[in-house]
């Protein structure tokens, strides 16, 4: 349908639709010139200034590649069980490792204390349980976080328009502040924005759902930014790719948001990994683990 | 008691169903279940945490544990210990700590029996208490049910006194208990079998300051748990009420006494407390379940459990796993359509009732077995049974067998049942599919003009619709467009599926729609004005039907609604009243909706192929458009309703907004304009589709059938006023009685005009040309007199008395002239002033 002397139609996604039809994936676009200044002009006049940048983590300050979740458990299962091999003396298998990995998430996500009603799982908390599933006693617990953190930053980097956009935003006076929904707390996340080159002097507070039990998914995390940074909410803009922790959640507080949605073809490449990987697992040990295809 | 089947039938016939199911079936899933156990023991471990397994079941599954454990070269450490309770007992061991509760717990499990049995269940183990009591107990006070319990104890009858001090003797023997065997610890976890975490939740009110969690097989809540504590009752198999075939390991909550058979030694309820009054019992009690005699016949399945776990020592998490995706299948499928010998493999023992109860509860009862079984028909055996599915399998075979077992099973109803399209089996296998999953895209259309208070509702209510293919095209029709853009921008409402479609200028309601409609692709179509809103599982429910074999032969489905009144004062929406929206429609008549709109446009989604068939809302109507629409739109296809109500439809009756200016309904604000283009509309029905004459008559008759139902409402209302006046000898004011009787006449032989003339249109097939409703009885008179019309004496004419008084008339009604006084009344004597008599109702 076509604009007429009296109707008029219009969208509102343009930076969203462009990120989400990428051929290619989101990384070359962060790349484009002509993208990057789109969002850059949409970012300022959001920021219109003096508003506190609020940026999600992961798939966003820092690019993931295309692996699936259960495709790189399955990889930290291999470290695992190395390290879990050598220092029990017996074979531990590394599907038995991922496995151990897997029921300390279920158990962390399913049990750890609440805090506002609000619960969130921990990376100490999976690592206690499955160091104690696999030789019976917490020892390896830190050994398998230090290797998962390992594991994670050769997976991972940096996503060079933010991390430029947001130096740019501190030099003109402005703030920058980061929140994720992660079950790495934010020393592990400092930690792994260090190894990718991120110092912590390049933003000024990182709050992680693992610390404070309330999310972005849920909405109380971004109650604890403001107190924080002693701001009310109209002064931040938040971007991030999760539609309901990035865009939904913070809008409902008062804070301004930008989507920057994963692109189509990253989701799928993510899901024929998944599949390739959940595959693997029902054919060579008759085993479905609930690990949920990416969407 | 009861009786169970006979065990040489078992033995006989199934030993190696009995190894099918214990070994090859039960044993992989307590397996994972233990896994699941250990899995969440080191989860709670702090180094502090005390682990409590609670008898009796805890004895059995301290038992398992252990030999998983020793698979893996482990063993449970000393803070691992054993609950030696009842519910019982934590009634009495709690009651110090929270009389009224533990008193009310105690009460539920003799709610309807005589308080008298309470009493002696409570002191069952001290016969010397109740022989010195038993005069006492016969008073009538212990005749009351025993949910008086309570109240009882609060009383000053002889017997609360004792009963009182023996209940806080336990108490105080069950706190030194307890602290031997929690120390100084602060966080406790219960190991039980099921289901809701009542021992639990009693513990947790008598100690609130010790953090309890719980870990169960399953947990399965009733309505009667405590919301309190439910997220610390953990399933380590499964949490669902009812049984879910996508997810198997809830086919247990079918048949939950299996877990509770097999886990149940055979020794008796503790319930006495370690060191309380009864001491000596409680060991007794406690020595018997720790040296319980394992019955090779009675616990069969247990022990192929324990073989399996043996067999299995030391396997990997994985394999674990794996081997119970592999069995549960097949444990689901016996726990919910088991053959005869199935149901009688899965049968060990009958569940043993506690709280100082002393019986047997059938799990299952023999057809031919004993008195009981001959006392009882099919059903009541079905209904009396623990495990209604494998009482079934006693009783039916075949495929009858299995479909009473799914119907029981909640897997099938009568609709599902007689439906000839029928259901979808739940063959779907677990396809690992990487396409991204897209659903049918529902155009959700939102007409709005200067209303940004509403328009941020509809914003809601379309944001948290948990279906979520769909685009929300909002029609600025002749508005501020910046207004628009304003709550978009504030709306939590993906961008990517909004779409503004803005008119400089309005080009009105149903305009508005089509130019939305057609800015869009979609599979179906929702308007969804600004000032309505959907339940957030609207578009999930319907879609999901008709994108199901059910749905298949309708192309629109309607929910139930609620009407709400409201108000807007300033920025402020004010809700006032909500009451439930036409929830007599069941069925979208075609004969019906010609009579009035049976449905509110918000709770109707259509796939828009029948619209592009209709070919648009008709834009010649400033209101009833979307009536019209449903018309043309059931000439053509069928509309399924959903009683459920799922849409909320709006109406500013209240206040200023509700007559004029942007907030009034077109319904309520534009009641002028209704009753003015409700004529224009039923004549361009007419006229567009009259040529079907059938259909015209429909029409005419629907419609009349309505007027005619809806003034012989209004007589009838009368006339009970009147006989209420007459009955009570209250004399009407004789200008409201003329005025009143002759609408009576008037009405009254309207509707015996149309009557005669929907009967000759149905013989006839004539186009009919139908009495005017508001027609003066003159001219209805005249119409009487060219027909031949039988008119029925109106029952509060009193044509006895008419006929005495006017014996001229009365001749003529002799003579076959005139049928009948009434007639005469009405076609002359009203003009001649003859008196029209009026009799009381007989």
């Amino acid at each position: 349908m076509r604009d007429t002397d009296v109707t008029s139609l219009h969208r509102f996604d343009e930076i969203e639709n462009l990120l989400t039809q990428a051929k290619t994936g989101r990384r070359d676009l962060f790349s484009d010139k002509d993208f990057t200044a789109r969002l850059a002009d949409r970012l300022d006049r959001m920021l219109d200034g003096d508003r506190i940048l609020s940026m999600d983590i992961f798939d966003t300050l820092v690019l993931r590649d295309n692996s699936s979740e259960i495709t790189r458990f399955y990889e930290i299962g291999g470290k695992m069980a190395d390290l879990a091999t050598s220092h029990t003396g017996r074979d531990i298998a590394q599907v038995d490792a991922f496995v151990a990995r897997h029921l300390g998430t279920k158990a962390t996500y399913r049990a750890s204390g609440k805090i506002r009603g609000c619960r969130e799982g921990s990376l100490l908390e999976i690592h206690a349980t499955a160091s104690r599933i696999l030789t019976g006693g917490g020892e390896m617990s830190s050994p398998f976080v230090e290797a998962e953190l390992e594991y994670e930053s050769a997976r991972i980097e940096p996503n060079p328009f933010l991390v430029d956009y947001a130096a740019r935003h501190r030099a003109r006076g402005g703030r920058v502040v980061l929140l994720t929904d992660m079950y790495m707390h934010a020393e592990q996340v400092t930690q792994l924005l260090n190894l990718l080159g991120i110092s912590s002097k390049q933003y000024d507070f990182l709050l992680s759902s693992a610390d404070t039990k309330v999310s972005k998914a849920s909405g109380g995390i971004f109650r604890n930014m403001q107190e924080e940074m002693q701001a009310a909410p109209g002064e931040f803009v938040h971007i991030g790719d999760s539609f309901r922790g990035d865009v939904a959640q913070p809008i409902r507080q008062g804070w301004q948001a930008l989507h920057l949605p994963l692109a189509q073809a990253d989701i799928l490449e993510r899901r024929k990994d998944h599949a390739k990987t959940a595959t693997m697992l029902r054919e060579t040990f008759n085993v479905d683990i609930d690990i949920a295809m990416p969407k | 008691m009861t009786q169970t089947p006979d065990r040489k039938d078992m033995a006989q016939n199934s030993d190696e169903m009995i190894r099918h199911v214990g070994y090859d079936c039960l044993g992989p899933v307590v397996h994972r279940w233990l896994l699941a156990l250990d899995q969440h023991v080191h989860f709670f471990d702090k180094g502090s945490t005390s682990f409590l397994y609670c008898a009796r079941a805890g004895v059995r599954i301290r038992r398992l544990y252990d030999l998983y454990l020793d698979g893996l070269g482990r063993q449970a450490g000393d803070r691992h210990n054993m609950f030696w309770i009842s519910r019982l007992a934590l009634c009495k061991g709690t009651y110090a700590h929270n009389p009224q509760y533990a008193a009310e717990i105690i009460a539920r499990e003799y709610y309807h029996q005589p308080m008298r049995e309470l009493i002696r269940g409570l002191f069952r183990h001290d016969q010397t208490f109740l022989n010195a009591n038993e005069d006492l107990l016969q008073d009538t006070v212990f005749d009351a049910h025993g949910f008086n319990f309570p109240g009882w104890l609060k009383s000053d009858h002889p017997l609360v006194e004792p009963v009182d001090a023996y209940l806080r003797g336990c108490s105080d023997s069950f706190d030194t208990y307890l602290t031997s065997l929690i120390g100084d610890s602060t966080d406790v976890v219960l190991i039980d079998s099921g289901w809701q975490g009542t021992s639990q939740s009693i513990l947790h009110r008598a100690f609130p300051s010790l953090d309890w969690h719980g870990l169960y097989v399953g947990r399965i809540l009733t309505p009667a748990h405590d919301a309190k504590i439910a997220d610390k009752v953990i399933g380590l198999l499964f949490q669902s009420e009812s049984y879910d075939p996508d997810r198997p390991e809830t086919a247990i909550t079918l048949h939950r006494h299996l877990f509770e058979t097999l886990l149940e030694p055979n020794g008796p309820s503790i319930e006495e407390i370690t060191g309380g009054p009864n001491d000596d019992v409680a060991q007794d009690q406690i020595q018997a379940n720790l040296n319980e005699r394992v019955d090779p016949e009675r616990d069969a399945l247990f022990l192929h459990v324990e073989a399996y776990l043996r067999d299995h020592a030391g396997l990997g998490p994985a394999a674990i796993i794996a081997n119970h995706q592999q069995a549960v299948p097949e444990l689901a499928r016996i726990l919910a359509r088991p053959t005869r010998e199935e149901a009688l493999a899965v049968l060990c023992k009958d569940r043993s009732a506690d709280f100082g109860k002393d019986l047997d509860v059938p799990v299952l009862i023999e057809p031919d077995g004993n008195a009981l079984a001959s006392d009882l028909n099919v059903d009541q055996r079905i209904q009396r049974a623990l495990w209604p599915q494998g009482q079934i399998a006693l009783e039916y075979t075949g495929a009858f067998r299995e479909s009473l077992q799914n119907r029981v099973s909640g897997q099938e109803d009568n609709t599902s049942h007689f439906d000839p399209l029928g259901t979808d089996a739940a063959t779907q296998t677990a396809a690992i599919d990487a396409d991204l999953p897209k659903g049918p895209l529902v155009a959700i259309v939102t007409r709005t003009k200067n209303r940004p208070i509403l328009l941020r509702r509809a914003a809601d209510s379309v944001a948290q619709q948990t279906y979520d293919s769909y685009i929300w095209v909002v029609v600025n029709d002749g508005g501020d467009e910046d207004v628009v853009r304003e709550v978009i921008a504030q709306s939590t409402v993906d961008r990517r599926k909004i779409h503004l479609v803005s008119n400089a200028r309005s080009l009105g309601m149903e305009a508005a729609s089509n130019v939305g409609i057609r800015s869009v692709d979609s599979d179906y179509i929702i308007i969804h004005d600004d000032d309505d809103s959907l339940h957030p599982q609207f578009l999930e429910k319907t879609v999901r039907f008709l994108e199901g074999s059910g749905g298949k032969r309708y192309d629109g489905v309607v929910t139930g609604s609620e009407y709400v009144s409201e108000e807007i004062r300033g920025d402020e929406v004010i809700e006032h009243a909500r009451k439930p929206y036409m929830n007599w429609v069941r069925n979208i008549h075609l004969s019906e909706l010609l009579a009035q709109n049976l449905f509110a446009p918000i709770s109707f989604l259509y796939r828009r192929s029948v619209y592009d068939d209709i070919g648009g809302y008709n834009e010649e109507l400033p209101v009833l458009g979307d009536w019209y629409f449903n018309l043309e739109f059931v000439l053509r296809s069928d509309i399924k309703v959903m009683p459920e109500p799922l849409a909320y439809y709006y109406h500013r009756d209240f206040g200023d907004s509700s007559r004029q200016g942007i907030y009034a309904n077109s319904v309520v604000g534009g009641q002028s304009k209704h009753e003015e283009f409700a004529s224009v509309f039923r004549n361009m029905f007419m006229r567009q589709y009259g040529n079907s004459s059938p259909l015209a008559a429909a029409a005419i008759s629907a419609y009349f059938a309505t007027d005619i139902r809806n003034r012989l409402d209004a007589v009838g209302t009368r006339i009970g006023q009147l006989e209420h006046a007459v009955e009570t000898n209250t004399a009407p004011q004789e200008n409201q009685n003329r005025t009143d009787t002759a609408e009576i006449d008037r009405l009254w032989l309207l509707v015996h005009i149309q009557r005669a003339e929907m009967n000759r249109n149905d013989h006839e097939k004539q186009t009919p040309d139908p009495a005017d409703p508001n027609a003066p009885i003159d001219a209805l008179v005249q119409i009487l007199a060219s027909g031949n019309i039988p008119v029925a004496i109106q029952p509060q004419f009193d044509e006895e008395t008419y006929l005495k008084l006017n014996p001229d008339v009365k001749a003529a009604v002799d003579s076959g002239s005139i049928p009948s006084g009434y007639v005469h009344y009405l076609t002359n004597g009203r003009k001649e002033g003859r008196e029209r008599p009026y009799c009381k109702t007989p």
